[in-house]
C-alpha cells in the first residue's frame, strides 16, 4: 500500500472541496492511503470526509500564540512544529500533495521532499527556486492567481496536479451517520407532507443565509422576498440552514420574524449537515463552505456569488447548479479591491425575481426559464468540458469580449501545455458569444501578441549580443525585464509571459554561461507559445467561420 | 532572578484560626482569615463567578494555605462536571514548603500547585505553559497578591529571553538540537530566520525554519 498526504492549510470550504480530490483518488488509485495534515482550528471538518485514513494537524494557534507572546520562549514553537512535522514524516509518504499552494505548505512539502517522496505542486528546490511537478502547477501556482480571465477552476487543477481528471462520481464523498440521515429524511418529508397532499411534487429549498462578510451575504429584503416567494409557491418549501452559532441564530430570527415564525430553521454542525444537505432538493447560498459541502453530496446549488467572492475559481462544480453574478468583468474577485459602497451598491440591484426564477429552473418548475431574464445580474451555470468544468454564461448582461477572451484563455492554455484546444468548448461558446465579440477579442490579442513578439525578439537579441561581449548585458537584463512586466498585462498574451515567468524562476543552473543557454531556451520555448496562441486564435476564427465544421463533414465523408 | 527578591526573605509563621485552622502569616500578614479562612474562602468563589463561569481553567496567584482552591475547586466540578484545571503558583518556597508539610486541604490531580525560584522558571515548566497558551481565566488571591505583588507583576510582563540558546531548554529532538547549535546561538529566532531566508542552499530544518516564519506571520 502506497501512501498520499494532502496538505490544505485553507479553511474548511476548501478543506470540503479536498473530498472531490479525495474520492478521485480512492476510485483511481485504490493502493494509495490517504493522508490529510490541516490546521487544528479546521480539524473538524475532515471528519465527514470519506476515505481519508489519518489526519494531521498542526496547532497554529498554540504555535503562534509561542511564537508571538513574549512571556514564552520561541524554542516551543520551534519544537511543537518540528515534533508535530517529524510525526507525519515517519509516515514515509510516497507522495506529498501541496493542496493549499500556500508558502507554508510548499516550505513543509519541501521539508517533506527526499528520494522516496515526490511532491505535487509546488515545492523549493534547495536554492530556493521553484520546483513545478507539472504544467497544471504552473497554471495554479502563476497563472489563475494571476489572471482576470481565469481559465481554469482550482478543483480541476488540483486533479491535473496527480494526472486525474475530475469527473461526477456516483460515489458517497461524505461520511453521514445512518440515523441523522433518518431523522432529516422523516422531518423533510413531514414538511412536504404539510405542504401538499402530493408530497412527492414538493420540493424543500435550503437557504444558508450567512457568509463570511456582509458583503458576499444576500441583501436582507431580496433573501425574504425570495424566501417569500418560495413560501408561497404550492410545491415548493424554505427552510433556514444554520451553524450553531449565536450570531447565525440572531440572523435566522431576524428574517424569521418577517415570516412569524413560520419558517423552519434547521441549526446543524458540520457532522449534521451532510444528512440535512442531502434530502433537500436545492441550496440557496453565497459564497461559504456549505457550498462545497452540498458538491460533494451532489445537491444542486444556487450560488449567489457577490463581494469578492471568487466563482470562476471555486465556484459551485455541480452541473445541476447555477451561479448568480454581477457581470464578472466588472468584479475585482479580491477582498478589498472594490470600496464596500459600491459592493453595497451593486448588491442592491440583485433582484428576488432572477433569484426565484433561476430556482425555478434548477428544480425543472413551470416559469423558471432564466434565458431571457432582463436583470442587473448574470446567470452561469458549471458544464461538463474534456478537462474538467467550464462556467458557462446564460443569461444577463454578459460581456460577449470577456467570455470570448475567458475562452481563448482556457484554449491558449492547452494549447502550450497539452499541444490540443478543446474545440468544442469554443464550439459551443459561439451559441452564446456573438462571433463579432469572438473576432473583436481577437483582433485585440493578436496586436498584444504582436508586442510582445517585438520584445521578444528584442531579448532574443539581447541575449545574442551578451553572449559575445558582456558589455552588452545591462540592455539584455533591461530587455528581459521589459518582457517579465508583460506578465502583468490585463490581455491574454500575459499567459505565455507567465508560463515562461514560471520557467525562469525554476532555473537552477550554476554558472552564468549555462543559465544563458537555459534562457536562451525558454525564450525559443516562448516563441513557440506565442505561435501556438496564434494557432489558437486561427481555430477560433475558423470555428466561428463554420470552416472547421466543413472540414469535419468532408473528413467523415472521406471515412465513408 | 531568585524570588526572594519579590518576597523579601519572608519569615512564615502558622497560626490558628478559631475554627482550628492552620493559618500562614508572613511578614505579619496573615493570608487567610484568622477567625474562619474556610468562610472567608467562600467569599472569595462568590466573587470570581464571573471568571469560573467563563472558563474550566483558571490560573491562581497565591497558594496561602489553599482554603479557596478548595472551595473554588468544589465550585468548578458543580460548574464543569466534565473536567477543569486549576493551576496556583506561589513565589514563596517556605511557603509551599509549610502548606506541602501541613497539607491542610487535599486537592484533585485537576490542580497543580508550582513554586519556584525564579520567575523564568515558571515559564519553563512545560505543562504551566502549556496551559497558558490555553487561556486560562486569572485569579488573583487577594493577600497572596498583595504580599508578592511585584512578583505577579513581574510574572504577567515577562519576556522570556529570545536568543537562539535560551531556545534550546525546550528542544526535544538531538537533530534539531545540533541544527540549532551549528548557528549562532546569541541570535535570535528572527535572525535565525532572516540568516536562512538568505542561505544559498536550503535543507532539512530550514525548510521548517521558514514554514514556522511564514505561519505565524499568517501568510
Amino acid at each position: 500500500m502506497k501512501k498520499t498526504l494532502i496538505i490544505n492549510l485553507k479553511r474548511f470550504g476548501d478543506i470540503f472541496q479536498t473530498g472531490h480530490l479525495v474520492s478521485t483518488l480512492r476510485k483511481n488509485q485504490p493502493n494509495h492511503e490517504i493522508h490529510l495534515l490541516c490546521y487544528e482550528e479546521c480539524a473538524t471538518s475532515t471528519k465527514i470526509l470519506k476515505g481519508i485514513t489519518k489526519v494531521h494537524t498542526l496547532d497554529r494557534k498554540k504555535i503562534t500564540s509561542y511564537y508571538k507572546n513574549n512571556i514564552y520562549s520561541d524554542g516551543l514553537a520551534i519544537n511543537d512544529l518540528q515534533q508535530k512535522m517529524e510525526e507525519v514524516n515517519r509516515e514515509s509518504f510516497d507522495r506529498v500533495i501541496n493542496y493549499s499552494n500556500d508558502k507554508t505548505s510548499t516550505y513543509l512539502s519541501s521539508f517533506l521532499a527526499n528520494s522516496t517522496t515526490e511532491i505535487a505542486g509546488i515545492s523549493f528546490t534547495p536554492k530556493q527556486t521553484i520546483n513545478y511537478s507539472n504544467n497544471s502547477a504552473i497554471i495554479l501556482n502563476d497563472i489563475v492567481t494571476q489572471t482576470d480571465f481565469t481559465p481554469f477552476n482550482f478543483n480541476d487543477l488540483y486533479h491535473q496536479l496527480v494526472e486525474e481528471t475530475y469527473t461526477e462520481l456516483s460515489v458517497e464523498k461524505v461520511k453521514s451517520n445512518k440515523m441523522h440521515d433518518k431523522t432529516a429524511l422523516n422531518n423533510l418529508d413531514r414538511l412536504r407532507a404539510i405542504k401538499n397532499d402530493d408530497s412527492s411534487s414538493v420540493s424543500i429549498v435550503g437557504f444558508q443565509i450567512c457568509s463570511s462578510s456582509v458583503l458576499k451575504d444576500i441583501p436582507f429584503d431580496t433573501l425574504t422576498k425570495v424566501i417569500k416567494s418560495v413560501f408561497d409557491h404550492p410545491n415548493m418549501v424554505p427552510i433556514i440552514i444554520i451553524a450553531p452559532t449565536a450570531k447565525e441564530r440572531a440572523f435566522s430570527n431576524k428574517v424569521n420574524d418577517v415570516f412569524d415564525n413560520k419558517l423552519v430553521s434547521v441549526e446543524s454542525d458540520f457532522i449534521a449537515l451532510p444528512s440535512v444537505l442531502k434530502n433537500i432538493d436545492l441550496l440557496v447560498t453565497p459564497d461559504t463552505s456549505v457550498k462545497h459541502l452540498a458538491d460533494l453530496v451532489d445537491t444542486p446549488v444556487l450560488e449567489v456569488s457577490l463581494g469578492h467572492a471568487p466563482f470562476m475559481k471555486q465556484g459551485t462544480i455541480n452541473t445541476r447548479s447555477a451561479i448568480i453574478t454581477a457581470p464578472p468583468h466588472l468584479r475585482i474577485f479580491k477582498e478589498g479591491g472594490e470600496p464596500e459602497e459600491k459592493i453595497r451598491e451593486t448588491n442592491s440591484r440583485l433582484s428576488e425575481t432572477l433569484i426565484f426564477h433561476t430556482i425555478l429552473s434548477l428544480l425543472g418548475t413551470e416559469g423558471g426559464s432564466v434565458e431571457n431574464e432582463i436583470s442587473d445580474f448574470c446567470v452561469y451555470r458549471p458544464v461538463k468540458v474534456v478537462d474538467g468544468i467550464y462556467h458557462m454564461p446564460v443569461s444577463g448582461p454578459i460581456s460577449g469580449l470577456f467570455e470570448a477572451k475567458r475562452v481563448l484563455g482556457r484554449a491558449i492554455i492547452q494549447k502550450i501545455f497539452k499541444g490540443v484546444v478543446d474545440e468544442n468548448l469554443i464550439e459551443s461558446s459561439y451559441t452564446k458569444i456573438d462571433r463579432r465579440d469572438f473576432q473583436k477579442a481577437i483582433e485585440e490579442e493578436k496586436e498584444a501578441l504582436s508586442m510582445l513578439t517585438k520584445e521578444l525578439l528584442s531579448t532574443l537579441r539581447g541575449l545574442i549580443q551578451t553572449q559575445e561581449s558582456k558589455t552588452k548585458a545591462p540592455a539584455f537584463i533591461e530587455a528581459l525585464e521589459k518582457l517579465l512586466s508583460r506578465c502583468f498585462d490585463r490581455n491574454l498574451a500575459a499567459l505565455p509571459a507567465l508560463v515562461f515567468r514560471a520557467q525562469i524562476e525554476s532555473l537552477n543552473s550554476d554558472s552564468l554561461e549555462s543559465n544563458f543557454k537555459e534562457v536562451e531556451a525558454l525564450l525559443y520555448t516562448l516563441k513557440d507559445n506565442l505561435q501556438k496562441s496564434l494557432s489558437v486564435y486561427k481555430t477560433c476564427e475558423e470555428i466561428g467561420y463554420g470552416v472547421k465544421s466543413i472540414q469535419r463533414r468532408s473528413e467523415i465523408r472521406n471515412q465513408k | 532572578m531568585d524570588n526572594s527578591h519579590f518576597t523579601n526573605s519572608t519569615i512564615v509563621e502558622v497560626k490558628s484560626s478559631k475554627t482550628d485552622l492552620p493559618v500562614p502569616v508572613v511578614n505579619n500578614v496573615h493570608l487567610h482569615s484568622i477567625y474562619n479562612p474556610e468562610r472567608e474562602a467562600e467569599g472569595f468563589v462568590g466573587a470570581s463567578e464571573k471568571t469560573l463561569s467563563k472558563s474550566s481553567k483558571i490560573l491562581v496567584f497565591g497558594l496561602g494555605f489553599g482554603y479557596h482552591i478548595a472551595k473554588m475547586e468544589q465550585r468548578l466540578k458543580a460548574l464543569y462536571p466534565n473536567g477543569y484545571q486549576v493551576f496556583v503558583i506561589e513565589p514563596n518556597q517556605e511557603l509551599y514548603r509549610k502548606w506541602k508539610d501541613l497539607r491542610p486541604n487535599i486537592f484533585s490531580p485537576n490542580i497543580k500547585v508550582i513554586s519556584y525560584s525564579e520567575v523564568k522558571d515558571f515559564y519553563k515548566d512545560k505543562e504551566l505553559v502549556e496551559f497558558l497558551s490555553e487561556k486560562p481565566g486569572i485569579l488573583p488571591h487577594p493577600a497572596s497578591f498583595q504580599l508578592n505583588d511585584k512578583f505577579f507583576k513581574t510574572f504577567m510582563s515577562f519576556h522570556y529571553p529570545t536568543s537562539i540558546m535560551e531556545s534550546l531548554y525546550f528542544i526535544e529532538d538531538e537533530k534539531l538540537i545540533s541544527y540549532l547549535q551549528n548557528e549562532d546561538t546569541s541570535q535570535s529566532t528572527s535572525e535565525l530566520i532572516e540568516r536562512v531566508k538568505n542561505k544559498g542552499f536550503l535543507q532539512g530544518y530550514d525548510f521548517l525554519t521558514l514554514a514556522l516564519d511564514e505561519m505565524v506571520e499568517g501568510r
